[in-house]
């Protein structure tokens, strides 16, 4: 492990693009929690009250803290603020990061085909497989178990950690990151049937009209195109392009088991959370969102910025710069206000019922003969 | 006996976990960063607690003030006991 980096209060201040309050020759070498910042060099981190309460009496002499925040006078006597924390975690974590640097070369235990071509610097470590005619460019690290199928091309300094799988024809940018087991290139879902199927025919009732008998597969011949500085989290998947590629663009940051059908296009700066689904040949725009456990069906287009809201089921095209909620998905003002009628019924059928029990009183005293 | 004001600011304490120092009349629900299930919540809970239906398919009512909200309460209040 490289011994801990050390860094003077001003500097991050600077790199951080915070401002400094008191002395900034007092170094640090670890951001931390505020309850457990023991050492003088620590940097806990003070973006709340919560935080600043958590915090020990003694100890650090420098804190990174959120423009505003009050905190115990005298208790510090060097200060980074920033006015966005998380932000400025993006900046600082970076510079704290320790692992050993991987090696360049070949894992005597990897299997290379002997016409792939890899960069001198690359790192391939144990029990890799890579094939014919795949490119490994400059600066990569391959880390153990990978399997990169033939054909393949990754650009300079992707990083690729264990168990990772990349089937034939697979392309990655520049600064890639598969985390664990990320699948691309699978198979696409994609069958059919020589006479209309029962979804096919299910467009009036609720009856089943025709059966599928036999299902034929539609291979897949398209590959999965990946854009610089797309980050894939652990597990998911991204199928191979029927035809065409599947393609996610430039800068998209994808979570942990998150399913891509195939024929998607991804735009760029894209953020899809934690099990999130989209089935085939969905069209999703630049910088969209969709929260956590999204499903997406098939051939729908999210426009640019779109945001859906976490576990929403999107049926129906959503327009640039909506957000929206739900399932089925609706604006987002409309999803509330469905919430807000559900939680309402209650009151509503006890109203409805005094309501009815009055009409009928003044029924029954309308029927009364009149003395 | 509690105001409109206290119970208002007492149900979005409640419902969204922030504390009732922080909330005052001038306080939107937008800048007391109030979770999108929170404020459905809150508009719940006061339509409950005031026997009320509170106009909320308008996207102006998470930027309205918390004045503007006791406003609404108290103009339906008003409105049938009059």
């Amino acid at each position: 492990m490289s011994p801990a980096a050390r860094f003077r209060l001003d500097r991050l201040a600077s790199h951080l693009e915070g401002r400094l309050e008191g002395d900034g020759s007092i170094e640090v070498d670890r951001p931390c929690e505020p309850s457990d910042a023991r050492s003088t060099s620590d940097l806990p981190l003070l973006f709340s009250e919560d935080a600043v309460e958590r915090l020990r009496s003694d100890g650090p002499r420098a804190a990174l803290a959120l423009e505003g925040l009050a905190l115990p006078a005298g208790r510090f006597a060097g200060l980074v603020r920033v006015a966005r924390p998380r932000h400025a975690l993006a900046r600082l974590l970076p510079l704290f990061l320790r692992s050993d640097a991987a090696p360049p070369g070949i894992h005597p235990s990897a299997i290379v085909d002997s016409a792939a071509q890899i960069a001198a610097d690359a790192s391939i470590g144990p029990f890799v497989q890579i094939g014919a005619r795949t490119e490994i460019g400059a600066g990569c690290v391959i880390d153990g178990n990978v399997t990169i199928a033939e054909d393949c091309r990754l650009g300079p300094g992707c990083k690729l950690h264990a168990g990772a799988r990349l089937g034939p024809g697979t392309r990655l940018g520049a600064r890639v990151i598969l985390h664990f087991n990320v699948c691309l290139g699978a198979d696409g879902f994609s069958y059919a049937t020589a006479e209309p199927g029962s979804v096919e025919t299910l467009a009036a009732g609720s009856q089943v009209r025709t059966r599928n008998l036999t299902i034929e597969r539609i291979p897949s011949l398209g590959g999965v195109a990946i854009g610089d500085d797309v980050e894939i989290g652990a597990g998911s998947a991204i199928d191979r392009g029927t035809i065409g590629d599947t393609r996610i663009q430039r800068g998209t940051k994808i979570d942990d088991l998150v399913m891509i059908g195939h024929n998607c296009h991804i735009g760029e700066d894209c953020l899809i959370a934690g099990q999130v689904g989209i089935a085939g040949s969905c069209r999703i725009g630049n910088r969209v969102v969709l929260g956590g456990k999204v499903g997406v069906a098939d051939h729908l287009t999210i426009g640019d910025h779109a945001v859906v809201m976490a576990s929403s089921g999107v049926g129906r095209d959503v327009a640039p710069g909506m957000v929206v909620g739900g399932t089925p998905a609706v604006a987002r003002h409309q999803f509330l206000d469905q919430l807000l009628g559900l939680a309402r019924l209650k009151r509503m059928a006890e109203e409805i019922r005094g309501l009815g029990e009055r009409l009928a009183g003044l029924e029954r005293s309308k029927d009364r003969p009149r003395d | 006996m509690a105001t409109i004001e206290d119970k208002v600011i007492e149900i979005i304490a409640r419902e969204s976990g922030l504390e009732r120092t922080k909330i005052s009349a001038g306080s939107t629900l937008k800048d007391l960063e109030i979770a999108s299930l929170d404020f459905v919540q809150i508009m719940f809970a006061i339509e409950e607690e005031f026997k009320i239906y509170l106009p909320t398919n308008d996207p102006r009512a998470e930027t309205g003030t918390v004045a503007s909200l006791i406003a609404e309460i108290e103009r339906q209040i008003a409105a049938k006991s009059a």
